[in-house]
């Protein structure tokens, strides 16, 4: 950035500088420690400035102005803390609540609410409000995953923007005017697309609330953590949220990466938790009849098998991984069975038989339903090991292999020909299967381990573009489960 | 005028499609157009704004939004004639409340009675007209000093006149098909 460029100015006397052309909220959040209340300001959407929340005083300029839509000046002196500030901030606070329920004890969005934060701020406390509340419409299904309550409300105009700015599906509309405003969709449409849990997000008051989510837990018990989704290879940065005590996985929500998916995440995104949770989980290993075995037994078990292989002349080794995994448990069990057997399995690459790997919906989501593609592209590279790709597992079956070792999908949805796949390992002559799922796709192979999740371990997955992305542990949903190096240094 | 199953006459596409390009961009032309077909059939369907985005491509949500913000735009099927008394500080000064209230009472009474009095009235701000209050408007006609009793006899006078063609038309959807041409309001 050139000298002339850019922009001095002061924000309660402290100094900043900013590119010209950029608004006083920018540089309020460049400086980061002064907070200038908002609503309809939103960092990934367009100023719409209707909310008038943001107000500042400026030095030389007689009435207050919106910080989120006035441009700096060079020797800008700005206010955020005047008495005269603090009070417009009071009175918009009470505007917007003129026609509010403030039926916060029932509304799902209670706890991480903009409003309500705000009010314990800057709020006024006492109503003046003789009028009696414009009522309208609550609780109305306008999607598959959405619950609209017009009343809660405050026009911040977020949604609709979202709808045409970001989706492009121009879904939403204010309707109405002044006190009777609503937002709405047209008559008997609805909101479809593959991003609609955003408006959740962006919402900055209860008005849109999650089907998913709401009623099912209070926010104060979550406890949020930092990854990434495996739902694709565009490898969006996620939150997860749990609950502290239980270990229960309850929502996912984006977590902002200008590089990889900005302010958003897809709806297909957003189950990615229900896999993680130990009702759906496989919790020790499993023996040809399904019966459970303890971990040393499944070690040893493991062991055997593996041994019963070793050596130059002896039946070949197939190792089948899946995309989903991190570099280093593909390097691990490679070089596991390398050392163990005293030669190179043979490698196969398993994916889905019906995938569109290539597709792109132009905003997010890719055909490439793993997380790891490159990732494993990488690793095999750096191995030195030439691997065969193939789509289902008829050609692991054609392989005459003695013992099939195969690191299974973690996310089975991505592959829904996995009972067709299975069928074909059924036959072979013995199979490790490692997977986390309690579903009984895989019974009857010889031996079944238990793998931890995405959320569970640290490792490294590089998204469609070749960005290397680093995945950080939760505590284990049942702390008995083992990770695969764990596993195989007990093998 | 010939009748179609279609609710847009063609002079009335034709017309929507000049207002199209008439702006820079076609969602600038939204207000004449809404005009445009109320002029046409008296009132604005859900239907109607779909058919804008089906066969004209504006955005039925930018439609709605800018059709529920006037009230000067109707979205249900009006009486042939409305009369509109201005009750801003002017012809409030000068009684437009005592006309009003007479105007509703009549309409009351012609509702009880089962009498056929195709006329609404409401009131509305300033018409720029406030030296000659109360004004009054009945559809596009502009109306100085109505008193209560001037309101009466002008709805006598209008409604001894033929039906104004929007609300004829208005009536030829309503009963399907533009066969019939009989006033909806008559049952
Ligand atoms: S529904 Fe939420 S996001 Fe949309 S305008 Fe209202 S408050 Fe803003
Ligand atoms: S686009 Fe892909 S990575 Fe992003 S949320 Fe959706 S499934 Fe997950
Ligand atoms: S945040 Fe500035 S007017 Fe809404
Ligand atoms: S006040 Fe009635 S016309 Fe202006």
């Amino acid at each position: 950035m050139s000298q002339e460029q850019s922009v001095q100015l002061t924000v309660d006397g402290r100094e900043v500088s900013v590119p010209a052309g950029s608004t006083i909220m920018e540089a309020v959040r460049k400086l980061g420690e002064i907070e200038v209340p908002h609503f309809c300001w939103h960092p990934g959407l367009s100023v719409a400035g209707v909310c008038r929340f943001c107000m500042v005083k400026i030095e030389g300029v007689p009435k207050l102005q919106i910080a989120c839509n006035t441009e700096v000046r060079e020797g800008m002196a700005v206010d955020t803390i005047a008495a005269d500030v603090k009070e417009a901030h009071k009175w918009a606070l009470e505007f917007h609540l003129i026609n509010h329920p403030l039926d916060c004890p029932i509304c799902d969005q209670a706890g991480e609410c903009e409003l309500q934060n705000y009010y314990m701020k800057v709020g006024k406390y006492t109503s003046q409000m003789d009028e009696d509340k414009v009522l309208k419409p609550k609780a109305l299904d306008v999607g598959d995953t959405l619950v609209l309550d017009t009343e809660r409300c405050i026009l911040c105009s977020r949604c609709v923007r979202f709808e045409d700015e970001i989706t492009k599906t121009s879904t939403l509309g204010i309707f109405n005017r002044g006190d009777r405003a609503v937002i709405g969709t047209f008559p008997d449409r609805r909101i479809q697309h593959n991003y609609s849990y955003n408006l959740a997000d962006i919402c900055p008051v209860g008005a849109f609330t999650a089907k998913d989510f709401r009623f099912q837990c209070r926010v104060w018990f979550l406890k949020e953590s930092e990854s990434i989704c495996p739902g694709c290879s565009t490898g969006c940065n996620v939150k997860v949220f749990q609950n502290g005590n239980s270990r229960e996985y309850f929502r996912l929500k984006p977590l902002e990466n200008p590089e990889v998916n900005g302010h958003w995440m897809c709806d297909y995104g957003r189950t990615q938790f229900e896999h993680l949770n130990v009702k759906d989980r496989l919790v020790s290993p499993l023996g040809a009849d399904n019966s459970a075995l303890s971990w040393s037994d499944a070690a040893a078990r493991f062991g055997e098998l593996v041994k019963s292989q070793a050596g130059a002349d002896n039946g070949k080794v197939a190792l089948v991984l899946t995309p989903q995994h991190t570099n280093e448990e593909f390097s691990a069990i490679f070089s596991h069975l390398k050392s163990q057997l005293g030669r190179e399995p043979e490698v196969f690459v398993w994916r889905e038989a019906t995938e569109e790997r290539d597709s792109f919906d132009g905003i997010l989501f890719r055909g490439d339903r793993n997380p790891n593609t490159r990732g494993l592209e990488d690793t095999l590279k750096e191995l030195g090991v030439s691997a065969k790709e193939c789509s289902g597992l008829k050609d692991v079956g054609l392989s005459q292999a003695q013992l099939a070792v195969v690191l299974g999908p973690e996310v089975e949805r991505a592959y829904p020909s996995l009972e067709t796949d299975l069928a074909v390992l059924r036959e072979m002559p013995a199979v490790v299967y490692f997977g986390n799922h309690r579903s009984q796709a895989a019974a009857g192979l010889s031996l079944r381990v238990p793998t931890l999740v995405f959320t569970e371990k640290e490792g490294t997955y590089v998204n469609h573009a070749g960005l290397k992305q680093t995945l950080k542990a939760n505590a284990r949903v049942m702390p008995s489960l083992k990770s695969l190096t764990e596993f195989l240094g007990g093998a | 005028m010939s009748t179609t199953t279609h609710p847009f006459s063609d002079e009335l596409k034709a017309r929507i499609k000049s207002f199209l390009t008439r702006y820079e961009t076609k969602r600038s032309s939204i207000l004449p157009i809404l005009h445009a077909i109320q002029d046409e059939k008296d009132w604005i369907s859900e239907d109607d704004v779909a058919l804008l985005e089906s066969e004209f491509d504006l955005s039925a949500v930018d439609v709605r939004e800018v059709l529920t913000f006037y009230s000067m735009y109707r979205t249900s099927p009006p009486e042939p004639w409305r009369l509109e008394i201005c009750n801003s500080i002017s012809c409030w000064l000068m009684g437009s409340k005592k006309t009003l209230e007479a105007a509703e009472r009549r309409i009351q009474e012609a509702k009880s009675r089962g009498e056929k009095l195709p006329f609404s009235c409401r009131e509305v701000e300033c018409l720029g007209l406030c030296g000659k209050g109360p004004v009054g408007f009945v559809n596009k006609e502009r109306h100085e000093n109505v008193t209560p009793e001037r309101a009466l006899q002008l709805m006598e006078e209008y409604s001894q006149k033929p039906l104004p063609a929007a609300a004829v038309r208005c009536a030829e959807l309503q009963t399907g098909e533009g066969s019939a041409s009989e006033n909806p309001h008559s049952n």
